[in-house]
């Protein structure tokens, strides 16, 4: 089929009076803007590929930390410590309670409860009016206590907690637990998925090769999608690690410091000649 | 011509944007980024996390006794979710004052705590607010798991505990705890029987029914906002309902039929109630609809039929039967088809649906009573109390990992908890009157 010798759009096109400079500086503004667009997007989803290596080897040890090697005072040194988060936190008080109860108002959010930043002073209690006065005045009656000594550790009072797994760890962050790449440092997060899984997973003392799973965790800790990433060879054995997933979720929120949308998770089911 | 190309060029500079956009390649292929990676062995189970809540900071206001209180009554709801084993910890954490925070989380680290939790109270006339923190003692840095601020009126300091514990439960679970729940339970002094609304840990007793007489097997509606119960006030066991946080709202009847009205079972779409009637001559199970009274019979059998439970998808009924000579627990459709045998060999009464469907405990009788477990599905059945005298009379939390049931291994009845798993149990109600029957609320709305 030949192509005409000139193009012929239509009578309603044809007789519509384009001016063509606009039209043409139109045309390649769309062009333009919508490159940028694309690219920009894929540019964004990009960085997302940048994976986070956590190597965790059995989680037995890796939770054993606290307990095994108690750390020399750090008292000197500024601590780490992140401020609260800058957003309002939802509030988990839920609307519309029982009559007895707490009465459903939806008072106006107030900051005033939480601290301060660090930076900020702190606030000087007002002094007791005299009617709150029918307490006899200890020692203790000002609100802002001082720093020293406000903590008495009993532990050795109270029968001992049980150990989380085998002391082999260091608080110092040398133990079995490594985190290569510190984009998802939050430890206590990945050991509660960790232990949820495993108390769920029949398959651990399936002897054969174990499947690898991947899966992500939305913010208020529900599993979107769970899908075999390298399989064990056997159909079953991929069953039952995903069903294992599934059991054990809902997972924790994830954290508030962590700001993607979903957490994507890759886990090598590992086979324990032990397990049961 | 001119025209004509200038529109061409426009179509076809569309055309080039459009083709380029399908080109690009889908997100979903580009997603497979993992943010992290973790290996999942054999491991030892019901590892507790050790977590230290001092007493709360007050920052406003000048009861000193209620940041004690906060402090006491959330480690205690920690201890008796049975995920957490609270350190020992008097004294509260300055406020303002970062080096003395991070001093005492190296000091509760030192000595074991994997989680603190650092509580900010301000009393304001007569509203509570406070603020929880949550920190990884596990890493030097102290993290900040979670933080999270609460409101409630004053007196209900107790509640509000109840919830910052709900929600710590939740950071490291994925599911709230259920220390901001509801027991419902039968008091019997002397001549009597009313019904008594407490927290689940026994704490603000008090009672809902006054009327001197007979009051029965309370069961909470899946909204947490009406009790339904068997009562003779009228002088026959009729069935009933009532609100017990709406102090002026009327007791209402909900079925008055010839002989007994017993055995409430919500649905847990709270839309029906399955319940038994001897009116036509023998216990049967019936559905009574609410909205509209309309009654559907589901049992036709000489036997006895009595005590349903709804499975949590709704579509099912678990109940006890005699028609095979001794009790036994059946499981049947919701319309009252498919009748089928769940239990064999004993004497099985009392059974109960987990919230989660997964399993269903009964009440075996076999010199005393103890409480079994078994799945819907049939499987071999399990003893979850034994020695100690009677257990009976269980009834779910709404997380499926508690139950609360009746013993009298002090010498009269009184109220327990335990794990499904079993391992702990906790006296819930003390005092010299007995208490039966309990009924877990679902969590308070």
């Amino acid at each position: 089929m030949a192509l005409p010798a000139s193009f012929h759009i239509g009578p309603a096109l044809g007789r519509l009076r384009l001016p063509l400079a606009p039209a043409v500086v139109s045309a390649l503004a769309h062009v333009v803007f919508f490159a940028i667009v694309i690219l920009g997007a894929s540019m964004w989803t990009d960085t997302r590929t940048k994976p986070v290596f956590v190597v965790l080897t059995p989680s037995v040890a890796a939770i054993g930390s606290p307990g095994g090697a108690p750390t020399a005072p750090r008292v000197e040194e500024a601590p780490v410590l992140k401020p609260p988060p800058t957003e309002l936190p939802t509030r988990a008080a839920p609307r519309d309670l029982p009559a007895r109860d707490l009465p459903s108002r939806e008072l106006p959010q107030r900051d005033s409860v939480g601290l301060p930043d660090r930076s900020l002073p702190s606030r000087s209690p007002a002094p007791p009016r005299p009617a709150e006065k029918e307490l006899p005045q200890t020692a203790s009656t000002t609100p802002t206590p001082v720093p020293q000594t406000p903590i008495r550790r009993e532990a050795a009072a109270a029968p001992p907690p049980p150990p989380l797994g085998a002391a082999s760890g260091t608080a110092t962050g040398s133990g079995p637990l490594t985190l290569s790449v510190s984009d998802f440092p939050y430890a206590w997060y990945i050991r509660q998925i960790q232990g949820k899984i495993q108390e769920k997973w029949v398959g651990r003392a399936i002897p054969g090769q174990q499947p690898a799973v991947v899966f992500e965790i939305r913010r208020d800790g529900r599993v979107n999608v769970a899908t075999i990433d390298r399989s064990s060879g056997n159909a079953y054995y991929d069953q039952v690690a995903l069903r294992a997933i599934n059991d054990a979720s809902p997972f924790p929120p994830l954290p508030d410091d962590f700001k993607k949308p979903v957490l994507r998770i890759g886990l090598q089911f590992v086979f324990d000649p032990t397990g049961g | 011509m001119v025209r004509r190309l200038a529109a061409a060029a426009l179509l076809f500079a569309l055309a080039a944007v459009t083709s380029l956009a399908l080109w690009a390649p889908p997100p979903a292929a580009r997603a497979q980024a993992v943010d992290v990676y973790i290996n999942v062995t054999g491991g030892d189970k019901n590892k507790k996390i050790n977590i230290a809540v001092p007493d709360f900071t007050l920052i406003a206001g000048t009861d000193q006794a209620v940041p004690k209180l906060l402090a006491s009554v959330i480690g205690n709801d920690l201890t008796l979710s049975a995920f957490f084993s609270v350190v020992a910890a008097t004294g509260s954490i300055p406020a303002n004052n970062p080096a003395a925070l991070a001093q005492t989380w190296s000091a509760f680290a030192a000595a074991g705590a994997h989680a603190g939790v650092h509580g900010l109270l301000a009393i304001r006339g007569d509203r509570l607010e406070a603020e929880m923190r949550l920190y990884d003692l596990t890493t030097p840095e102290h993290r900040l798991i979670a933080s999270r601020k609460f409101e409630s009126p004053a007196p209900q300091s107790r509640r509000l505990a109840h919830k910052i514990s709900d929600e710590i439960v939740l950071q490291f679970t994925g599911e709230p705890g259920v220390a901001d729940t509801k027991l419902a339970y039968v008091v019997g002094p002397p001549g009597s029987k009313e019904i008594v609304v407490a927290d689940y840990d026994g704490a603000g007793a008090g009672n809902v029914t006054r009327n001197a007489s007979i009051n029965l097997s309370p069961s909470w509606s899946p909204d947490a906002r009406s009790i339904a119960f068997t009562s003779f006030m009228n002088g026959y066991p009729d069935l009933f309902r009532l609100f017990p946080f709406e102090r002026q709202r009327p007791v209402q009847t909900l079925a008055s039929f010839v002989g007994i009205n017993s055995s409430p079972g919500w649905s847990p779409d709270g839309r029906y109630l399955a319940l038994t009637l001897s009116k036509d001559g023998n216990p049967e199970i019936y559905v009574l609809t609410l909205a509209t009274g309309v009654l559907q019979r589901l049992t036709r059998h000489a036997g006895i039929d009595t005590e349903p439970t709804w499975s949590p998808s709704g579509q099912q009924i678990a109940f006890v039967s005699d028609r095979a000579g001794q009790p036994r627990i059946y499981v049947m459709d919701k319309d009252g088809s498919n009748v089928r045998q769940l239990t064999s060999g004993g004497f099985h009464t009392q059974p109960r649906w987990s919230p989660k469907g997964d399993p269903i405990v009964y009440t075996q009788r076999s010199g005393t009573h103890d409480l079994w477990a078994i799945s819907p599905g049939g499987s071999s059945p399990r003893q979850l109390t034994s020695g100690g005298g009677d257990n009976q009379s269980a009834t779910w939390a709404p997380d499926g990992r508690h139950l609360a049931f009746q013993s009298n291994r002090t010498g009269r009845w009184q109220l327990f908890f335990m794990t499904v798993e079993g391992q702990t149990t906790t006296q819930v109600t003390q005092g010299s009157n007995e208490a039966t029957s309990p009924s877990w609320s679902p969590r308070l709305p």
